[in-house]
């Protein structure tokens, strides 16, 4: 063992050292290249543009939006997206694959005049009594169909 | 400890090694780069990715040598920028501790003292802080040594090789980094110039004045070109000498330099009066007792005393104040003519940096005096760090004393979040809040290049992006065409957003509003009044308020984008 240890000098033992740290370092860097698992959630408008939403709109009018969800999370994931406004709740079922997008055109009536807050929230899984996983809101000043 | 007891034969092997691994600290730490400035880089890199161009217009920056190393390697290999940029541009700055370790070894002759101040550079606080990161500076430091190191070696010997190998570096620095250049003037001025009265020949006039010239010419021809900042010492000369300030300031230098050659007699004169002056104890003293009161003012701004509002941990100041007492027992066995040289180039930059922290001349932020000032230091701590040495026999306990003094600087240097993995509590001794801002994370990254992606410009008035310092530097990446306009100042209240009381009129016209938040706003943000004021943090209150009055239109999680449209 020390003739071993004697046939190694000081360069050796210092090559392989930097041999092994470099090999370290190689598999650390490749594992902070990995991003943090995330849902992306928002809305966009008809056009897929982020401005421009139809914000004023009248009574009976027709608003359209996009909503969309990028699953980043790194396995197949299940969620539940429920969008609320004049009391009523639309929900859907989505299944995305690591990676995957989904977009969806929504419209938007209103029959009462006056300021509503459309929301739309993500529940990851299948409970949606529990807190919204992502929470997104639009706020209409809907008007009188003749002003 | 390695590379002092154990590799003392193979110096450069082991500096160049240890060197390496600090430069890529915070490239291995972190997916992206780190806090701002790197991603000014970034953005400036993918302009002329995406101009071909290195017009003013498109291209700001104007200090081109780091960009377009990284914007032609990743043409070539077509390898994303932030990655290329991560890993090459830190470790540029192995030749920093090369050179510097050859420097001393050439002025003084003793490779131990090389070895000493290389390492107490290796692990100077503000060196790493710069080093790390994907900056100019990372490139602009090296570059300052080497071609310090090649402007020495043509002082001492004037062959052409070295004057062009000096020229063609110094270029160099003027295209990496204006600060660097401006700092590598004053600090050859006063170096060479006390170098050429005490051990002037002929040729040392010649070629230090040919240096400086042609650094002082080129770097400020160079500025007034490209409109730099630092150009202002141009015409702030230009109010102290009216007329050409250049042409009186090179003839009244040219004299300076050339009196020890055209009148040898006082130069003799000179060297005989500074020997005996630095003879005399009670000055070594007053020396010594001038710099402990301007160690006290610099560690009173670093510690936040002063103008500046800092929030340092105590722990970080470690280096500092060894560097402080090593500088010291330096200082005394330098105050001679061997050492006078490199304390004249200590004072060169300290004058300024002390005038700027007492705001005589304007300069934001003192503290970047401090990476160009901790060079020389390193080499007056070194002679410091001998002498204590001379009384500690055994190698092994100096190895060891050496071994502890990096391994603590090199772990206070950063926030805790780097190398321990996470910040401390609010409160406790090593709680740092730049711990909060060192790193950008997945989620902020996803947000901005989902605006970069959706946002709406129609060429009339551009879309508003609204964030803190960080994100908005993070930001700079998204906005190649200028189509956007980011804004780090504070955030406006949104009920109050096209209200006549509302103090921000820039907003008043626009259409299209975006503030970006993040979760680490809620306990730190940086707004653009920078250093100057208390950190602030969005409170739940503002977030109330975007709450009622504008809309959600992206979560990821801990980033969120809240929009107003007129």
């Amino acid at each position: 063992m020390c003739m071993i240890m004697q046939s190694f000098n000081n360069k050796s033992i210092f090559l392989i050292v930097s041999i092994i740290i470099t090999l370290s370092l190689i598999v650390h860097i490749e594992r902070i290249n990995t991003d943090d698992p995330l849902t992306e959630f928002y809305v966009l408008t008809e056009k897929n543009q982020a401005g421009g939403y139809p914000l004023t709109i009248s009574v009976g009018e027709s608003g359209v939006v996009t909503v969309g969800v990028v699953n980043h999370e790194f396995k197949d994931q299940n969620y539940i997206l429920a969008m609320i406004y004049e009391d009523k709740i639309n929900k859907h079922l989505i299944t995305l694959k690591s990676s995957e997008k989904w977009e969806k055109k929504v419209n938007l009536n209103f029959g009462i005049v006056g300021d509503h807050k459309v929301e739309f929230l993500l529940f990851k899984g299948k409970i949606e009594s529990e807190e919204p996983y992502r929470r997104l809101f639009l706020m209409f000043d809907v008007g009188d169909r003749d002003e | 400890m390695m590379v002092f007891y154990t590799f003392r034969e193979q110096r450069i092997f082991g500096l160049v090694t240890l060197a390496a691994v600090g430069s890529l600290i915070l490239s291995l730490r972190f997916k992206y780069l780190t806090w701002g400035d790197s991603w000014n880089e970034y953005a400036m890199i993918l302009r002329i990715l995406e101009y071909e161009s290195l017009a003013i217009e498109v291209y700001p920056s104007q200090q081109p040598a780091m960009h377009l190393i990284v914007a032609n390697l990743a043409m070539i290999t077509q390898i994303n920028p932030m990655s290329l940029m991560k890993f090459i541009i830190p470790i540029f700055s192995i030749f920093s501790i090369i050179f510097l370790y050859k420097f001393v070894n050439d002025f003084f002759g003793d490779k131990d003292l090389g070895l000493l101040a290389s390492l107490l550079l290796l692990t100077g606080t503000p060196y790493l802080h710069w080093t790390t990161q994907a900056v100019r500076e990372a490139l602009g430091i090296p570059m300052f040594i080497m071609a310090f190191y090649f402007a020495y070696k043509s002082l001492k010997s004037p062959k052409l090789q070295n004057i062009i190998v000096s020229i063609i570096l110094i270029s160099g620095l003027i295209l990496t980094h204006n600060f660097s250049s401006a700092i590598f003037i004053i600090s050859w001025l006063s170096f060479s110039i006390i170098h050429v009265y005490i051990y002037g020949k002929t040729r040392n006039f010649v070629s230090s004045l040919a240096i400086l010239l042609f650094t002082t010419i080129i770097a400020a021809g160079w500025w007034s070109l490209t409109k730099a900042p630092v150009s202002y010492i141009v015409k702030s000369l230009e109010i102290i000498l009216p007329g050409s300030p250049l042409i009186i300031l090179t003839i009244f230098i040219t004299i300076i330099y050339a009196v020890p050659y055209f009148f040898p007699i006082f130069k003799d004169v000179f060297k005989k009066t500074l020997k005996e002056f630095l003879s005399f104890k009670i000055i070594k003293v007053l020396i010594i007792l001038i710099t402990i009161s301007l160690a006290i003012a610099s560690t009173d701004l670093v510690r936040g005393k002063l103008f500046l509002i800092l929030h340092y941990p105590i722990p970080m100041l470690f280096n500092g104040f060894f560097m402080i007492i090593l500088s010291l027992v330096g200082l005394y066995f330098s105050l001679n003519l061997r050492g006078l040289p490199i304390l004249f180039w200590i004072a060169a930059i300290t004058l300024p940096f002390i005038l700027s922290i007492f705001r005589f001349i304007p300069f934001g932020d003192p503290l970047r005096f401090m990476d160009h000032l901790y060079i020389p230091l390193a080499i007056v701590s070194a002679v410091g760090l001998k002498q204590i040495f001379m009384n500690i026999p055994q190698r092994g306990l100096q190895s060891g004393i050496i071994a502890l003094f990096a391994t603590i600087s090199l772990v206070t240097a950063f926030p805790s979040v780097v190398l321990w993995g996470s910040m401390f509590e609010k409160g406790h001794m090593l709680f740092d809040d730049r711990g909060y801002i060192i790193q950008h994370d997945t989620s902020e990254k996803k947000a901005i290049d989902w605006i970069g992606k959706y946002y709406v410009f129609e060429g009339n008035t551009k879309p508003h992006v609204f964030s803190d310092n960080y994100v908005i530097y993070a930001s700079k990446s998204i906005n190649l065409r200028d189509e956007l306009i980011l804004d780090n100042r504070k955030f406006p209240i949104p009920a109050n957003f096209f209200k006549e009381d509302y103090t921000l009129p820039l907003v008043y016209s626009n259409k299209i509003n975006y503030f970006l938040i993040t979760e680490r706003m809620s306990k730190y943000a940086e707004f653009a009044e920078g250093m100057m004021h208390e950190r602030s943090f969005i409170k739940k209150d503002q977030i109330d308020k975007f709450n009622e009055h504008s809309n959600l239109i992206y979560d990821d999680g801990s980033a969120k984008i809240y929009y107003i449209q007129k």
